[in-house]
Order: C-alpha cells, then structure tokens, then sequence
C-alpha cells in the first residue's frame, strides 16, 4: 500500500471514515460527503435524496442550503434524474439536459433558472432495496467518465452506511424507522433554519452555517441543536 | 389565532374513515386494532379515534402509564416498528405496560407519530392478538395513513383529503422553513404556526408552499391580525433586513 492514485479520495475516504465511528449526526456527515463531492468530481452542486416510502423524494443533504437549490432536488420526485435512478436502480447519466427537457420538462426548466446543464443521479442502495439517490449537477454540459462513476458509487455507499447506522441506540431498528428519523432530522433543521432567519434576518444558506457553528462549538450533535432552537430554545448565539 | 385548539368539527370522522379504510394490509396481517391520539407539546391527550375495545384499552394504558410504543415514538420523533409484546425488549423497557398487554390478550402494538418534523399533532398505534411481524408493504401503509391524518388535523376545510394526494403539500421544505419563520412572528409553537401557515392558505386559496415561499422571501409576515402580503418582484431574494429582535 505504498502509492495511492488520488490523494484528495483519499484523504476524504479516511476523513468520512473517521466520521462514521462513534457518535456522528446523520445530516452533518452527510453534508460532508456532499461537499467532498464537489470537489472530488468536479460538480457544482450535490445533493442526497431519501424515497419517503409515501410517493415522494425529500432532501437530506445539499452542498447549498439555498430555498431554490433545495426545491430543485426535491422537484424530481414527480421527474427527474434521482426518480428514475430510484425505479431503475441504476446510475442516471445526463451530460446535456437540453435532451431530456421532453421527458422530464419542470425539472429542466428549473434546473435551467440555475444554471444547470448536466444532471447525474447514482442509487443508494442497501442490498436489493434501493433507498435514494446522490444527485450531481453540472453548470456545464459535462460527461463524468467511469472512475468518476466510480468514486460516486464509493460515496453512495458511505452515505447508505451513515443513514442506515445513525440511530445506533435502539436494538434491532427496522430499515423504515432508520429513514424516517433520518427524513425528520432534516425536516427539523429547516424549521430551525426558518426560526434563525426570522430571528437574526439572515438568508437560508447563512442560517445553516450558524446552526452549524453553534453545533460545533457547543459540541453537540447537528439535530439535537436544530430541535431545540426549532421548539423555540436560545442555543449559544441564535 | 389560537393554533393548538382541535382544528375543526368532522375530522374525527375523517380519520374515522382513513384509518377504517387506509389499513388493508394491516388488518390481513393481524394488526386489526387501530387507535389514533391526540398529542399536544409531546404528552397523549386523549383518543380521536378507536376502532374497537382493545384499540381503546393500548391507548388509554400508554397514557396512564406513560408507557409503550406511542410514548416511545414521542420520545425519539420516529416511527416505532419493532416492538411485539413477547419480546424481550419491550418487557425489560416497559413492565408494566409489558405486564397489562398481556394479560389483555394484546401481541403486538406499534406505534408511527403522525408528525410534520419537530411538529407531532399526534400518534397512530396498530395492535393485534398475535404476535405479528411487520412487514414493508405494512409499514408504507401505516406511514401513508400517518400522513394522511397530519393533513387531515392541518386541513380546515371539511373534506377529508384523498389518499392519491397524500404526497401532501404541508410536507415541502419550504412549509417547514417557513413555520420556523412564522413561530418566531407570532411568537408561538410551531404546530401552532403550521396551522396558521394552513389557514392563510386557505383564506388566500393559494397552496402552503405558495404561502411558505411568499414568507421565506419576506413578502408576507404573520402578525396578530392575520398575514399581510406585500407583493414584490417575483424573484427577490430575502431581504436581510429585518428587526433586530433576538
């Protein structure tokens, strides 16, 4: 093990790893995975999204926290790359989105008022079930090659593993309660996000990086930060 | 307004009828019980709906003993699917509710928060005689049924909402961004400041993420008096004026 090809792979393999051990909040790392995404595959924005078991896909991650890039990844639950890397469980490749506008035509026409041109979506999966996808996209027209699939695939499994072990108090937990708790932490930190920002008369993306920061330097997990700043709590600073 | 009084007249037969008609599988699979509770700041507050004797005799325990299932789904802010009344965790955690079950001819009880995040309106357990495992097509089922009886406590309107709709507009990111801004307006909880989300969106016939956008962009702000709307460009982005209250 003398010469590993990619440095910067590696050193965000060891640094997720690193995160997954003890105690660690599903939303943090995988808001993590999502930024070393970015840089990793050489895409402008990222975003995790879970199946909601009821006919709709909910955001869990996104390397921007802005309303609109939100909603953007969410609206492919009525069409989109991350739908049917879901139904198919299959990874979605759309290096140009003007081809897909036909079939999934809200999607691109949002995904055109951001500047997005290319669209991937790889599945994340837990053996047979498949239980969301990692969204990729482009501000160019783009063609990410096989090794690139590769490290995204690496990445899906690192999240599939996250969600999956968050809720490690409990004994033997059901694959539905691990999604719905993970779904609900993120739900949880929106309402927070929306209590700082009326609060301190900050944007969305601001309001996340000081929930962020009050977390870290209170030393406490992500989650249990946002619900109590959420049920009207003052957390350090907010 | 006062958010937290029940929503309105007829929605207990509303969710009479999703939980009568909603649970199919549930019922094939042994679960024939069903109750739904009431649930204000994370404590039971009494029934809304029974189906039958046992359904009543979980409920009404889980409140008085502060036990079990339902109170476990409150506690955590998630479903709680794998609790059979035989098995070893469920006595060692509960004892006396563990104890009660049994000699009441119950097997199993499980238990989904009928909740929009951080905001439970209440709880749905399933119980049977039998010891039953869950299985997927189970779990999706109570889910989408908890989902739909959160929309029928947010929904002032007197029609019960269809279960095709049950993606539910109430559970985009922007609503709940939203409740989060209004809580803070209207200096309230925020199951309070979800239904009053739900009520100006049904006085202003514009849908709750319209609402919730309108909100997060700064062009509507709750006060006392209801929601005054400023309209302004279509895409302005928040403001970051705001007072300096914090």
């Amino acid at each position: 093990m003398t010469d590993f090809p990619n440095r910067e792979l590696y050193a965000s393999l060891v640094y997720l790893a690193d995160n997954l051990v003890a105690d660690f909040d599903v939303v943090d790392l995988l808001n993590r995975l999502v930024s070393s995404s970015l840089s990793l595959l050489n895409v402008s924005a990222a975003g995790i999204l879970l199946d909601d078991q009821r006919g709709s896909l909910r955001v869990l991650a996104s390397s921007s926290e802005e309303t609109h890039m939100l909603e953007l990844l969410e609206l492919q639950g009525s069409g989109g790359p991350c739908r049917d890397a879901l139904t198919t469980s299959s990874v979605i490749e759309v290096p140009n989105l003007d081809a897909a506008r036909d079939r999934w035509p809200e999607f691109v026409a949002a995904a055109e008022v951001l500047g997005i041109q290319a669209a991937y979506a790889v599945p994340l999966r837990l053996r047979e079930t498949t239980i969301g996808a990692l969204n990729l996209l482009c501000d160019d027209q783009t063609v990410l090659g096989p090794e690139d699939l590769e490290i995204a695939r690496l990445l899906t499994n690192i999240a599939t593993i996250g969600i999956i072990n968050h809720r490690l108090t409990s004994q033997q937990t059901l694959l539905a309660e691990q999604l719905q708790s993970a779904l609900n932490t993120r739900i949880v930190i929106e309402q927070a996000k929306g209590v700082i920002a009326e609060r301190t008369g900050v944007d969305m993306a601001v309001a996340f990086e000081m929930l962020r920061t009050a977390a870290r330097s209170s030393r406490r997990p992500l989650t249990e930060v946002a619900a109590e700043i959420a049920r009207g709590g003052t957390s350090a600073a907010i | 307004m006062d958010g937290t009084s029940h929503p309105r007249a007829g929605y207990q037969d509303a969710v009479a009828r999703l939980c009568s008609t909603g649970l199919p599988r549930s019922a094939a699979s042994g679960l024939t019980s069903v109750a739904v509770s009431r649930v204000v700041e994370l404590r039971l507050e009494g029934l809304i709906f029974a189906s039958d004797q046992r359904a009543r005799r979980v409920d009404e325990l889980q409140e008085t003993l502060g036990e079990g299932p339902a109170v476990l789904a409150l506690r955590v802010g998630g479903p709680i699917f794998r609790y059979d009344i035989a098995a070893l965790p469920g006595l060692e955690e509960w004892p006396s509710f563990a104890r009660e079950m049994a000699a009441r001819d119950v097997g199993s009880v499980y238990a989904a928060p009928v909740q929009v995040g951080a905001v439970i309106l209440g709880v749905l357990t399933v119980s049977g005689p039998e010891v039953v495992g869950l299985n997927a097509a189970v779990v999706r089922e109570v889910l989408t049924v908890a989902n739909g009886i959160a929309q029928i406590l947010l929904d002032p309107l007197p029609d019960a909402p269809s279960l095709s709709s049950g993606a539910g507009d109430a559970f985009h990111l922007v609503v709940h961004q939203a409740t989060g801004m209004v809580s803070v307006q209207l200096g309230i909880t925020l199951e309070a400041a979800l239904l009053a989300l739900r009520a100006a969106s049904f006085s202003s016939a514009l849908s709750m993420s319209e609402i919730s956008r309108q909100v997060v962009r700064r062009e509507r702000r709750f006060t006392d008096g209801g929601s005054d709307w400023t309209p302004g460009p279509q895409t302005l982005p928040p403001t970051g004026q705001r007072d300096d209250n914090g």
